[in-house]
């Protein structure tokens, strides 16, 4: 008879992340839209599409369900503002923007910022999920070489040859259509900027942190096997003047329901569109970690909730025309 | 290249049984002048940063990095030349053992695809480590197309295997010095399902053969479980639907994973006596006698040690090792190289023992005088 011998770094570790049923995202705001938007009226547009009804729909739970939903509001402080000086300061704003949330009647449970997805104590979410990409192969990616990349940029197909270029026999390379890798008798080609500038002053595009945002709220990112984000509780009454100084999920109400979700319900401005479909291009390429993305099937299967193991589809949209 | 289109008809496998893991395993002595420490392997094999590398340190230390996934779209290999493409992921680990073997196997378990036509990439991205197959031609026919010599424009895992290999060894860890020379070898691996015959039976004898070329095959026949074909289908209540998106979450690979443990295993052992073989065949060549245990020493100290068929293997394989040491007889071979060293190094103590007797001798007489 042969003894039974483990050895705990032998295994995988993937530590769980607690899960709501349900992130909702109460619209998105650039630090400098602060000021301008009328707050009563921007949640006043959202919050009947946060109601109990549509969430049990979302959460693919009967109505009559106790739910666990949480909600977030991610604030850009990472772009615009070329001189940060001139951004209110977190104290002058953040108070307000929660207060209007309440009266609106869907309190904000956590408060994200931008830039903590790309800097944070324990290293870049950003960079972590560059890592992730696996590249949606053109037909004739065989394996034999590497796969073929543009520096920071992905995209969903085969793109056109440049146009005026000589081939090596001497011809004029004519123009022939980008040709998207799924597309069934016609294409839908997306190209999409991931970051631009110089590396190491790398500014990631608006579309590759909002994926990250995504991922974040899904819980199915690890760092060496344990969660990467942990929401943080503040002094509200104390709030430091610069916006660095918060950490990157500051949870804003007392005892909410987890950060993380089976499935996320982002309520935005149509403007974001287009973002929003370079995310999910973005998305559809990330090989998530399978044993995180196994945990919240398995978790949601004990709620009576079925969970797509595709990322992508365990996103809604709620898009609202200006 | 434009991609292809697909007709809408379902594609109807003709024969074999599906599915069918290829792999393909590169093995070689670690690029560093001695056997490296468990941290130097665990910076060595942390290729992402998302998971954690595995280490093993008993029967003998063994780290495995967490799994690199690379997105392929080509035409499969097929035994009878039928145009069938294939859509998904390839999975690829490096492994070193004992600190001082270095390995990188890239596999892929190939199902019928489950759409009649490429889906969104996604799909392929949620069950890493599956090649979906896209047109006519069984599980046997790929298999056989596998096992041919390669050809252009198909399926190339060895490539894959390659480059992972490559990256470790290039590491700024490594010293880059090696104490003796080695080769590169290269294992291709196919597991056919078992036949559904109902019940448990004997499994049909694993096939080890070493190829003109210089290549390993194994070939094997084993229950590749719960293939995640059967969650297909539309269901319509609830709780059906839970335990068919439970079973997705749960399917495992088909044991894949176990089954590349065993192929690396059996690669490394081949590339031990691969590499001692040669050693020792090698002896009698000139310069004669001298060096000979100069030669010899660094394989004594850095790869004696690291024979232990079948230490890192599933309890439930360990049907492959017993077959493969009945024929061709791993351990034989093995006993037959060492019982060699050991006999070289005898002899060659006994030499230097003689050597110094006769200096001895001569010396004897001159005190005397």
């Amino acid at each position: 008879m042969d003894a039974i011998y483990t050895e705990s770094s032998a295994a995988e570790h993937t530590s769980g992340v607690p899960f709501a049923q349900v992130s909702v995202e109460l619209g998105h705001l650039y630090l400098e839209d602060l000021g301008p938007t009328d707050l009563d009226g921007f949640f006043a547009r959202i919050a009947p599409w946060a109601d109990r009804p549509r969430l049990a729909s979302v959460a693919g739970l009967p109505t009559d369900r106790r739910q666990r939903v949480s909600t977030c509001l991610l604030l850009d402080d990472y772009s615009g503002y070329t001189d940060p000086t001139a951004r209110p300061s977190p104290a002058a704003v953040l108070p307000e923007l929660l207060a209007a949330a309440m009266r609106a009647g869907v309190p904000i449970d956590y408060l994200a910022r931008e830039s903590g997805l790309v800097q944070a104590p324990s290293g870049s979410l950003a960079e972590l999920v560059e890592g992730l990409l696996v590249a949606d192969p053109p037909f004739g990616a065989d394996g034999s070489r590497p796969p073929v990349t543009e520096t920071g940029w992905l995209t969903n197909g085969q793109r056109s040859p440049a146009v005026g270029t000589r081939q090596a026999m001497g011809g004029q390379i004519v123009w022939t259509p980008p040709v998207e890798n799924a597309g069934y008798q016609h294409s839908v080609f997306l190209d999409v900027e991931l970051w631009n500038g110089p590396e190491g002053k790398r500014q990631w595009s608006c579309a590759y942190l909002a994926a990250v945002w995504q991922l974040a709220r899904l819980g199915v990112l690890r760092r060496r096997g344990r969660g990467v984000l942990a929401a943080e509780s503040v002094d509200l009454d104390n709030l430091p003047d610069d916006w660095a100084a918060l950490p990157a999920v500051l949870m804003v109400s007392r005892t909410p329901p987890p950060f993380c979700a089976y499935r996320t319900l982002s309520v935005m401005d149509a403007r974001f569109l287009p973002v929003e479909n370079a995310v999910r291009t973005i998305l559809s390429q990330v090989a998530a970690d399978p044993t995180a993305v196994r945990q919240a099937v398995r978790r949601a299967a004990r709620e009576g909730i079925t969970l797509p193991m595709e990322i992508i589809d365990r996103i809604s949209y709620v898009l609202l025309g200006p | 290249m434009t991609a292809p289109r697909h007709s809408t008809r379902r594609t109807a496998p003709t024969a074999g049984p599906w599915p069918v893991l290829l792999g393909e395993v590169r093995t070689a002595l670690l690029r560093h002048s001695r056997a490296v420490g468990v941290e130097t392997v665990e910076e060595l094999l942390e290729l992402a940063p998302a998971a954690t590398v595995r280490l093993t340190s008993r029967p003998l230390a063994r780290g495995v990095s967490t799994d690199v996934v690379e997105g392929v779209h080509c035409r499969l290999p097929s035994g009878s030349g039928r145009r069938v493409e294939g859509v998904g992921t390839i999975v690829s680990r490096a492994v070193v053992t004992g600190g001082r073997i270095a390995q990188a196997s890239s596999r892929a378990l190939v199902l019928p695809a489950t759409a009649p036509r490429r889906q969104n990439w996604s799909a392929y991205l949620a069950r890493q480590g599956i090649i979906e197959a896209l047109g006519p031609g069984g599980g046997d026919d790929l298999a056989a197309g596998f096992l041919a010599p390669h050809r252009p424009d198909v399926l190339d895992l060895g490539a894959v295997a390659n480059r992972l290999l490559d990256r470790v060894q290039t590491s700024l860890l490594l010293d880059g010095a090696s104490p003796l020379r080695t080769t590169r070898t290269r294992l291709r691996f196919v597991v056919a399902a078992a036949g559904s015959g109902g019940g448990p039976s004997t499994p049909a004898p694993p096939r080890f053969s070493v190829d003109v070329d210089g290549v390993r095959t194994l070939l094997l026949r084993a229950d590749l479980h719960g293939t995640g074909r059967e969650l297909d289908g539309a269901e319509t209540d609830l709780a059906t639907q839970v335990q068919k998106g439970l079973d997705l979450a749960e399917f495992d690979g088909g044991g894949a994973a176990e089954l590349m443990t065993l192929c690396e295993d059996v690669a490394v052992h081949d590339w031990l006596l691969t590499v001692l073989q040669r050693l020792v065949d090698n002896l009698d060549e000139a310069p004669a006698r001298n060096g000979r245990i100069e030669r010899i020493g660094p394989a004594i100290e850095q790869l004696l040690h690291l024979w232990m068929p079948g230490a890192h293997a599933e309890p439930e394989l360990s049907w492959v090792w017993s077959a493969l040491e009945g024929r061709p007889g791993f351990s034989r071979q093995w006993a037959s190289i060492v019982a060699r060293i050991r006999n070289e190094l005898d002899l060659s103590i006994l030499r230097a023992l003689t050597a110094d007797g006769g200096q001895a001798r001569r010396a004897g007489p001159a005190e005397e005088l």
